[in-house]
C-alpha cells in the first residue's frame, strides 16, 4: 500500500496502531492459558460437552451462518484456535452443569406451505438425533405445524409450571403474520416472517431438549417421534374463545401477583427478585440498541447498492474509457460491500436481536416460576392460618362445652395439620426447584449470550475480510485511471 | 471492387496548382470561392468549399472552409430562384446531381464476369472503368465550383444572406459545443444522483458506527449487576470492543465521505461551472448575431455605420475569444477531472483497505480474548 503523504492519515494510522498495541498488552496479562476451566470439568462420557443443542438455538441464523454445527460429536476439547482467521467457528465451552450424559439434538427446517386459501398453513420438518435410551430410535424426523408447537407448549406449561420449572417461552403467534401467509402476498415479507418463526420454533425445541426434566417428558418425546399428525390441540388458535379466556385469566393472575406480598425470609430470593427486574430493564435496552444497529447497517447496505446503480450510470455516459471502467468497478465494489453489510445486519438480527427478544420472553417465564413459589407459600400460610383458626375454634367449643363440635374440629385440625405440613414441604420443594432452575437459567443465558456475541463477531470478521478483498481488488482499477 | 470506389477521395491537386497558396486579392478578387476537396461516400459526395475574402465585416473571417453536400447546393439554387428580388437576374443553374450509377453498374457487371475473363482483360477493364469514374467525378466537382463562382462574381447575388450562410455556417464547430452541452447536462444529472446517494449511504454508515456507543453502554451496564464474573468480564470486553470498533467504523465512514462524496460534490460544482461557460458562449454568439443585424440595418440606412461596424467587430472578437478559450477549457476540464478522480478514488480505496485491515485485526483479537474468557 502506498504511503500517503497526508499527515492526518498517518496520525489515524498511528492511533489505530496504538489501540492495537494496548490490546496486545491486555491479552498477555489476562493469562496465556488457552484451555478453559470447563475443559477439566467436562463430564466423562464421549466429548458431550460440545454442542448438545445450544449452538443451533443461537446460530439458527439462516444465510451465511457458517456456525451451523454438525450433529457429529467429534468436536475436540475446544481450545479456541489462536489463528482465528480460519472460517470455522470454535465453540465456547458449555458450562459443565448444563451438559448432559445423553445427547439430544433438535432442528427445525424446510418450511413448506401446504394448501391454498384460508386453510393454508406452513409445515416444518422437525428432526432429532439422540442417544437417550427412552427414545425409540436414534434419529428421525416428522412434520409439524405451528399449532402443534403451541399444543406442546400448553401441555408442558400445564404440567410443569406448577412445580416451579421455567418453561421456555412459547413461540409468538402474531396474528398479522398468520394472516399474511394465508393471504400469500408479498413474498419477501413472507420469507422474513417464515424464517423468524422457524428460528423461534427451533429455539423453543432446543431449549426444551436442553432442560433436564422437559427433555424426558413423554409429550415432548411424542412430538419428536410420532410419525403422522398429532391430535389437534384445542384452544391453540389465536382467535378461539378459549384463547381469549386465557388472556383474561393471565391478566387476572398478574394483578394477583402484584397484590400479594410475601414475607420473604430467604435472602437469595430477595436478591433474585430485584435482579430479575434489573435484568429485564438492561436486556430491553441492549435489545433496542442492537435493533437500532441492525437497522442502520441494513439501511447503509441498501444505500450502497443504490449508489452502485448511480455509479454505473455515470460509467455509461463517461467518455474517457479508463474513467468509465473505474466507475463500473467502483459500482461493483460498493454493491458488494452493500450486500455484505445487509447480510451482516440480517445475521445480527436473527442471531442477536431475536435472541435477546427471546430472553426477554424467558424472563416472563422466570417471573411465572417465582410467582408459583409465592403461590405455594400463600397456600401454605393460608393453611397455617386456617389451622390456627380451627384450633381456636376447637378450644372455644371445648370451653363452651360443645363436645361433638369440638370433636369435629379435632378431625378438621388433624386434616389441616396435614395440609400445613404438606404445604410447607411443597413450598420447600418448589423453592429448591425454582432456585436450581434460576441458577440453571442464568448459566444458560450467559452461555447463549456469549455464544451469540462470538458468532456475531465471527460473522463480522468474515464479512469484513470480504470487504477488505473487495477494496483491494478495486485499488488497481482506480490506479489505472491514468494509465495510457 | 465496388468498395474501393465507395469512399473515393479524389486527388484534385493536378488541376489545382498553386491554389493552396495565399491568394493575392486584387480589387475584383474580394471574394474567391473554390472547391478545395471532395470526398465520395457511399451515397453522396461531400465538397469542401474554401472561401478567401477581404469583406471581413460581412464575413466573420478572411479565410474559412465548410463541407457541403449536393443537396445543399440545390437548396441554395432554389432559394435564389425563389427570391423575387432576383427576378431580373440570370441565376446560375443548379449543377447536375452527381451520378455515378452507370459507372457503378459497369463495375458490378465487371465483377460478375470476373471469372469468365483472363486476368489481363480484367485488369484492363478495371482501370478503364476507374478512369471513367474519376473523370465523372472531376466533372461534377467543376460544375459545382462554377456554380458558386458565378454567384460570387454576380454583384447582386453575392450579397445574398443565404449565400453567406451557405459559405460560412459551420455546424461542426457548433456541434462540438452542442455535444458538450448535451454530455454535461446528462452527466451532471447522474452525478447529482450519485452524490445524494453517496451522502445517504455515508450518513447511515456513520449512524451505524455511532450506535455502537449505545451497545457498548448497555453491555457495560449489564456487567454491574451480573453475578457471574466470567460473564461480567465477557460483557466488559465486548463493551470495550464496541467502543474501539466504533472508532474504526466511524473513520471509515468519514473517509468515504471525504474521498467519495466530497469529490462528487466538487465534480458537480465544477460541472455547473462548465455549463455556465457554455451558456456564456451561447450568449456571446447571440450578441454577435444581433450586432451583425444592426450593422446591416445601419448600412441600409446609411447612418452610424462606423459605430455599428465597431460594435460588430467587438462582438465578434468577444465571441471568438470565448469560443476558442471554451474549447480549450472544456478539454482541460476533462483532463483535470481524470487526474483528480484518479487521486481521490485511489486514496479512497487505500483508506478503506487500511480501515478494513484494522477492523479485521480488532475482530480477530477480540474473538481470541472472548473465547479465552
Amino acid at each position: 500500500m502506498e504511503k500517503s503523504s497526508d499527515n492526518s492519515e498517518d496520525d489515524i494510522f498511528a492511533e489505530t496502531n496504538e489501540t492495537v498495541d494496548v490490546e496486545d498488552v491486555d491479552l498477555n496479562s489476562s493469562g496465556a492459558g488457552v484451555s478453559t476451566p470447563a475443559a477439566t470439568a467436562a463430564p466423562a462420557p464421549a466429548a458431550e460437552k460440545l454442542e448438545p443443542s445450544a449452538p443451533p438455538a443461537v446460530a439458527s441464523a439462516p444465510p451465511a451462518a457458517a456456525s451451523a454445527p454438525p450433529a457429529a460429536a467429534s468436536a475436540p476439547a475446544a481450545p479456541p484456535a489462536s489463528n482465528s482467521s480460519s472460517g470455522g467457528p470454535s465453540k465456547l465451552e458449555l458450562p459443565a452443569s448444563l451438559a448432559f450424559e445423553y445427547l439430544l439434538t433438535v432442528r427445525v427446517t424446510n418450511p413448506e406451505k401446504i394448501g391454498d386459501g384460508m386453510g393454508a398453513y406452513v409445515a416444518y420438518k422437525v428432526s432429532f438425533s439422540t442417544t437417550i435410551p427412552a427414545f425409540g430410535r436414534p434419529e428421525g424426523s416428522v412434520r409439524r405445524r405451528f399449532s402443534d408447537f403451541l399444543g406442546l407448549y400448553e401441555k408442558l406449561h400445564e404440567k410443569y409450571l406448577r412445580d416451579g420449572f421455567v418453561i421456555p417461552p412459547k413461540p409468538e403467534k402474531s396474528v398479522v403474520g398468520a394472516t399474511k401467509i394465508k393471504m400469500s402476498k408479498d413474498s419477501v415479507d413472507e420469507d422474513h416472517f417464515v424464517e423468524r418463526r422457524r428460528a423461534q420454533l427451533e429455539r423453543f425445541l432446543v431449549r426444551c431438549s436442553d432442560h433436564p426434566v422437559l427433555r424426558m417428558d413423554p409429550d415432548f418425546r411424542e412430538f419428536l417421534e410420532h410419525d403422522g399428525d398429532l391430535p389437534k390441540s384445542s384452544g391453540t388458535r389465536a382467535l378461539s374463545g378459549a384463547g381469549v379466556m386465557r388472556v383474561f385469566s393471565s391478566i387476572g393472575s398478574s394483578v394477583q401477583r402484584m397484590t400479594y406480598k410475601m414475607d420473604e425470609t430467604d435472602q437469595w430470593f430477595e436478591d433474585k427478585n430485584q435482579e430479575v427486574h434489573q435484568l429485564e430493564e438492561h436486556l430491553r435496552r441492549l435489545h433496542s440498541s442492537i435493533e437500532a444497529l441492525v437497522n442502520h447497517r441494513r439501511e447503509y447496505g441498501c444505500m450502497a447498492e443504490q449508489f452502485a446503480g448511480s455509479a454505473n450510470m455515470i460509467s455509461s455516459v463517461e467518455e474517457n474509457t479508463n474513467l468509465s471502467f473505474a466507475f463500473t468497478k467502483l459500482a461493483e465494489t460498493e454493491e458488494r460491500v452493500g450486500r455484505l453489510q445487509i447480510e451482516q445486519a440480517d445475521s445480527d438480527y436473527y442471531g442477536l436481536a431475536e435472541l435477546l427478544h427471546d430472553h426477554l420472553a424467558m424472563l416472563e417465564s422466570v417471573r411465572a416460576s417465582l410467582y408459583e413459589r409465592v403461590r405455594a407459600y400463600k397456600t401454605w400460610k393460608d393453611a397455617e392460618m386456617a389451622l390456627t383458626k380451627k384450633r381456636e375454634e376447637k378450644v372455644r367449643n371445648e370451653l363452651g362445652g360443645k363436645a361433638d363440635k369440638a370433636a369435629a374440629c379435632e378431625a378438621a385440625t388433624r386434616e389441616l395439620e396435614g395440609q400445613v405440613e404438606r404445604g410447607q414441604e411443597a413450598f420447600d420443594k418448589i423453592s429448591a426447584t425454582v432456585r436450581s432452575e434460576l441458577e440453571r437459567y442464568d448459566l444458560r443465558r450467559g452461555y447463549e449470550l456469549k455464544t451469540a456475541i462470538v458468532a456475531s463477531l465471527e460473522h463480522q470478521l468474515r464479512q469484513q475480510q470480504c470487504v477488505l478483498e473487495a477494496w483491494e481488488a478495486y485499488l488497481p482499477e482506480a490506479k489505472r485511471i491514468l494509465a495510457a | 471492387m465496388l468498395d474501393e470506389l465507395e469512399q473515393h477521395h479524389v486527388d484534385l491537386s493536378d488541376s489545382r496548382q498553386g491554389r493552396t497558396e495565399s491568394v493575392d486579392l486584387g480589387n475584383g478578387n474580394d471574394l474567391r470561392v473554390e472547391i478545395s476537396d471532395a470526398l465520395s461516400e457511399k451515397e453522396r459526395v461531400k465538397f469542401t468549399i474554401r472561401t478567401v475574402t477581404s469583406l471581413v465585416p460581412r464575413f466573420a473571417r478572411p479565410e474559412f472552409s465548410v463541407i457541403r453536400t449536393h443537396e445543399e447546393f440545390a437548396w441554395l439554387a432554389d432559394r435564389l430562384a425563389e427570391n423575387v428580388e432576383y427576378a431580373g437576374c440570370v441565376i446560375p443553374p443548379v449543377p447536375p446531381t452527381p451520378d455515378f450509377s452507370s459507372s457503378r453498374e459497369k463495375l458490378a457487371r465487371l465483377g460478375e464476369g470476373e471469372s469468365s475473363m483472363s486476368k489481363e482483360e480484367y485488369d484492363k477493364m478495371k482501370s478503364e472503368l476507374e478512369a471513367e469514374y474519376l473523370a465523372t467525378f472531376k466533372k461534377t466537382v467543376a460544375m459545382h465550383e462554377v456554380f458558386l463562382r458565378r454567384i460570387a462574381e454576380h454583384p447582386k447575388l453575392r450579397e445574398d444572406d443565404i449565400f453567406k450562410v451557405f459559405l460560412e455556417f459551420d455546424k461542426d464547430k457548433d456541434e462540438f459545443f452542442e455535444a458538450q452541452k448535451r454530455f454535461i447536462t446528462v452527466f451532471y444529472g447522474h452525478l447529482r444522483s450519485a452524490l445524494s446517494e453517496a451522502d445517504r449511504m455515508n450518513r447511515h454508515y456513520k449512524a451505524t458506527a455511532d450506535t455502537y456507543i449505545r451497545v457498548s453502554a448497555c453491555a457495560s451496564a449489564c456487567t454491574k449487576f451480573e453475578r457471574d464474573d466470567g460473564l461480567a468480564e465477557f460483557l466488559s470486553s465486548f463493551a470495550e470492543f464496541c467502543e474501539r470498533y466504533r472508532k474504526l467504523e466511524g473513520r471509515t465512514a468519514s473517509d468515504s465521505d471525504l474521498k467519495l462524496a466530497d469529490t462528487l460534490h466538487y465534480y458537480v460544482s465544477d460541472c455547473n461551472s462548465a455549463k455556465d461557460l457554455l451558456y456564456r458562449r451561447a450568449r456571446a454568439l447571440a450578441d454577435f448575431e444581433s450586432a451583425n443585424k444592426e450593422l446591416e440595418k445601419a448600412r441600409a440606412k446609411g447612418k452610424a455605420v462606423q459605430k455599428a461596424e465597431a460594435d460588430q467587430e467587438a462582438a465578434f472578437n468577444t465571441f471568438n475569444t470565448i469560443s476558442e478559450a471554451a474549447r480549450a477549457e472544456l478539454i482541460s476540464f476533462k483532463q483535470r477531472w481524470v487526474a483528480y478522480l484518479h487521486k481521490n478514488l485511489t486514496e479512497l480505496a487505500e483508506l478503506q483497505i487500511k480501515h478494513s485491515r484494522g477492523q479485521v485485526q480488532l475482530l480477530t483479537q477480540t474473538l481470541e480474548r472472548l473465547r479465552q474468557g
